[in-house]
């Protein structure tokens, strides 16, 4: 394995027409920004609901990240009113390629997540899309896009999240694999 | 995110014992390509 990150903002929140959702109440909460090294670039670890904190990429993308990848498993709410604008944020505002897979379809619970897997490059264009069904991309000319770096703002605090005061016992993880 | 806790912990495993995670570092060796896996709900150690 090549390298794991423990997901770093928990997803805590109330909807407006009465989801809710706790996941501090079962997961512990990860506190460090991950990188890896490939062979095709830097990339950048994140999960989800992180994708809603500019500072952790902006750490990333600073940290020489290339790449940032953000599975994901939005609510069907969250993600028709946010999930194309988030993901083409990050990718503006860090310069970076995107690659955000995503759970899509009712699951146990009568849960909904939107789906929309998306490949966003630096420029914000949607590189490669999906819907609700398993699908598969390979946009060709991903590394041959240019890209426009942002300057550092020293003025911006890149502190990462706190690590949460009570002991939990399950974590969420994203992780490469393979061989390098 | 499962929410159900007792089938979240039902299913749980630790990292050196998750039965995906296993799969899927077979199938990374074998096919010798980089696989990311996002994401993967892990027992911590206690």
């Amino acid at each position: 394995m090549i390298a794991s990150y423990d997901k770093i903002h928990m997803f805590d929140i109330d909807l407006p027409d009465g989801e809710s959702y706790r996941e501090s109440a079962n997961y512990q909460p990860g506190e460090t920004a991950v990188i890896s090294d490939l062979p095709w670039g830097r990339i950048g670890l994140t999960i989800c609901y992180d994708v809603r904190f500019p500072a952790l990429y902006r750490a990333l993308a600073e940290s020489g990240a290339a790449f940032l990848t953000v599975p994901s498993a939005f609510t069907r709410k969250t993600g028709e009113a946010h999930w194309h604008t988030l993901l083409r944020a990050r990718a503006i505002e860090n310069g970076c390629f995107v690659f955000a897979a995503a759970q899509g379809g009712m699951h146990e619970n009568k849960r909904e997540t939107y789906g929309h897997s998306l490949i966003v490059a630096p420029w914000g264009e949607v590189l490669a899309r999906a819907a609700l069904s398993p699908a598969f991309s390979w946009p060709e000319s991903i590394l041959r896009r240019s890209r426009l770096r942002a300057r550092p703002c020293r003025r911006c605090s890149t502190a990462g999240a706190s690590a949460s005061p009570t002991p939990r016992l399950v974590r969420n993880i994203c992780t490469w694999s393979g061989l390098v | 995110m499962q929410l159900n806790r007792k089938a979240l912990f039902e299913h749980l495993a630790a990292e050196e014992d998750d039965l995906s995670l296993k799969a899927y570092r077979s199938l990374a060796a074998e096919l010798k390509i980089h696989l990311h896996v996002g994401s993967l709900a892990l027992a911590c150690h206690a």
